[in-house]
């Protein structure tokens, strides 16, 4: 079933927001007034989304004396990124929305990596920035950005074709995602001095970005339900139409 | 008066429901992905799981507002945490969990194949505990003791292939698409049920198990050894043969747990409970040893949530409830 038709809605400094993600093996949650983070929880729980996302949430809301009945919309991480964390980040999110007739925007966990890097304290990262995530079978997740504003769609490439498409840039390339630790020697090697690596802490969605750019736009499209970003399809499907193409 | 609202995503279909006191069903919504598994011939768990995820939303809705039911209204929620396909059920289950936390109320956790027996506890008020349970679908093959609804014994279970399994492969072998066990035990109808002889696997065996890939490779193994020979014209009797080799085994085997536990009641639950073949020979022979022999509508003998509501309601009953952390679990055992 296809979405609803989205509701215009305005996020401002007095808007209560509960965001999360869970494309990664962080699970990430914030709970803010507008861009005022009131609580938030940025932890590694690879495989524990499901078990360990509404205890936190519960947990997060009552250390700020928040009640759930307050919050004007849900962000949630669409990815993309692991398929089993993107469903239970979407599905607790649509829960909670449908049930309480709350807003819901879908947000993507690579622009929220992007942001990181964009606004980071510690260090001012110059050049392009591409988000290189881990989407197994030896490919990433990618996404370019430009002054802070998407360069490209998300793709899921190889890391060799990917290498190739940001070597016709003539900036730095600032990278950031977990394929690094697979793939960070290739883009060494494919892009010299150019290739910058963002520090750890900036690899995985974290879901107090969200809320920031939740706020960069004025007015957001709002939905009951989101969907998650796959990219991908099932294996299944590839394989068939592998399949028919060979047959043509 | 208890009102409990079940959310069912364990294979491929996805369900919603609204039972009252465990029996009453004030709404019953299931949304089939058949459609979308046909072209692969069978089930393929991501696109179940995306499938779920998408419409699991508008499928709980159309459940309450049918009832005109308030979500304050509802005592509990439930949800169907396994056995099954380990995406499609955290869809269900994380879905219920924040329901059941947004809106205050205990959550519920039912297992897919208790669920099963409750089919009929639903649409038959004299069937009475204790009990034996025959339960057969696509996903599984096993009888059981019912002590008391809640307390349940395996007696026994397939060692390889399931029921509904062995159908829809031999169906697909023979060209019926998928899924095709319905369409094998249409045309078995018109056949002679005992024009060949298939192996009856484990008739003797002394246990409660049951084995069918035996018999899946001795129909293969028949066909292409008599591919010459075989017209359209003999499909009937081979379905026959074959569906009545399954069939033999499940009556004997039943009836011989209803005996062994000394109990006057048989229920058959799940999929294949809307084969006419094991209905009616299991019909017959309860009646010969004088055992009550109940099963459920076609509608309520396929994966539904009206069945995890009625399950539920005896949750209920005794405050078996689930905290927030709750995970699905797949491998689930009755």
């Amino acid at each position: 079933m296809p979405d609803e038709k989205g509701k215009k809605i305005i996020i401002d400094e007095t808007s209560k927001i509960l965001a999360l993600d869970t494309s990664s093996d962080y699970l990430s949650i914030a709970l803010s007034k507008g861009d005022k983070i009131l609580n938030n929880v940025h932890l590694e729980a690879p495989r524990d989304h499901l078990a360990k996302l509404l205890p936190m949430i519960d947990e997060l809301l009552n250390a700020a004396a928040v009640n759930l009945l307050e919050i004007d919309v849900i962000l949630v991480g669409t990815g993309p990124g692991s398929f089993t964390g993107l469903r239970i980040g979407v599905a607790t999110a649509e829960g909670l929305a449908q049930s309480l007739n709350k807003n819901i925007i879908g947000i993507s966990s690579l622009d929220a990596i992007a942001r990181g890097i964009e606004r980071d304290q510690e260090h001012k990262y110059e050049g392009i920035v591409c988000t290189v995530v881990d989407a197994k079978r030896k490919e990433i997740y990618a996404k370019i950005f430009k002054q802070g504003e998407s360069d490209s769609v998300p793709q899921v490439l190889d890391p060799v074709d990917l290498g190739n498409i940001l070597k016709r840039y003539e900036e730095r390339v600032v990278l950031a995602g977990d394929g690094l630790l697979l793939y960070g020697d290739l883009f060494k090697e494919s892009l010299g001095e150019r290739a910058v690596f963002a520090r750890k802490e900036l690899w995985y969605p974290k879901a107090t970005l969200l809320v920031g750019l939740s706020l960069k736009k004025r007015a957001t499209l709002a939905y009951r339900n989101v969907r998650p970003i796959y990219i991908r399809k099932s294996e299944a499907e590839e394989r068939l139409k592998r399949l028919n193409r060979s047959q043509k | 008066m208890v009102k409990i609202l079940a959310i069912e995503t364990s294979c491929d279909e996805t369900a919603a429901a609204v039972v009252e006191d465990g029996r009453k069903i004030l709404s019953n919504v299931v949304a089939s992905q058949v459609d979308l598994h046909k072209r692969f011939g069978g089930v393929v768990p991501e696109i179940a799981s995306r499938s779920h995820q998408e419409v699991i939303n508008p499928v709980i809705k159309e459940a309450l507002e049918t009832t005109g039911l308030e979500y304050s209204a509802l005592d509990a929620l439930a949800v169907t945490l396994g056995p099954g396909l380990p995406g499609a059920l955290i869809v269900g289950v994380a879905t219920a969990k924040a329901i059941a936390y947004a809106i205050k109320k205990p959550l519920i956790g039912v297992n897919h194949l208790e669920g099963h027996l409750f089919a009929n506890y639903l649409q038959h008020p004299q069937v009475k505990t204790p009990l034996i349970a025959l339960i057969v679908s696509g996903g599984h093959t096993l009888l059981a003791y019912v002590k008391d609804w809640g307390e349940y014994e395996v007696l026994g279970q397939t060692l390889d292939d399931a029921a509904g399994e062995a159908f829809d492969k031999i169906a697909k072998f023979l060209g019926m698409g998928y899924p095709g066990g319905a369409v094998l035990s249409k045309m078995a109808e018109t056949g002679d049920p005992r024009a060949i002889d298939f192996p009856r696997a484990m008739m003797g065996s002394g246990d409660f198990n049951f084995s069918l890939s035996g018999l899946k490779t001795a129909v293969i193994n028949y066909i292409t050894k008599n591919k010459e020979s075989i017209t359209d014209d003999d499909l009937p009797d081979i379905c026959a043969s074959f569906e009545a080799a399954i069939v033999d085994v499940q009556v004997s085997k039943s009836i011989k747990a209803a005996k062994s536990r000394n109990v006057g009641t048989l229920i058959l639950a799940g999929g294949v409970a809307a084969n006419n073949r094991l209905r009616s020979e299991l019909e017959k022979a309860s009646k010969s040893s004088n055992i009550k022999f109940f099963y459920p509508s076609i509608s309520l003998c396929t994966d539904n949530a009206a069945m995890i509501a009625s399950a539920a309601y005896f949750h209920y009953l005794r405050k078996d409830f689930l905290t927030l952390a709750v995970e699905s679990q797949p491998n689930m055992g009755l």
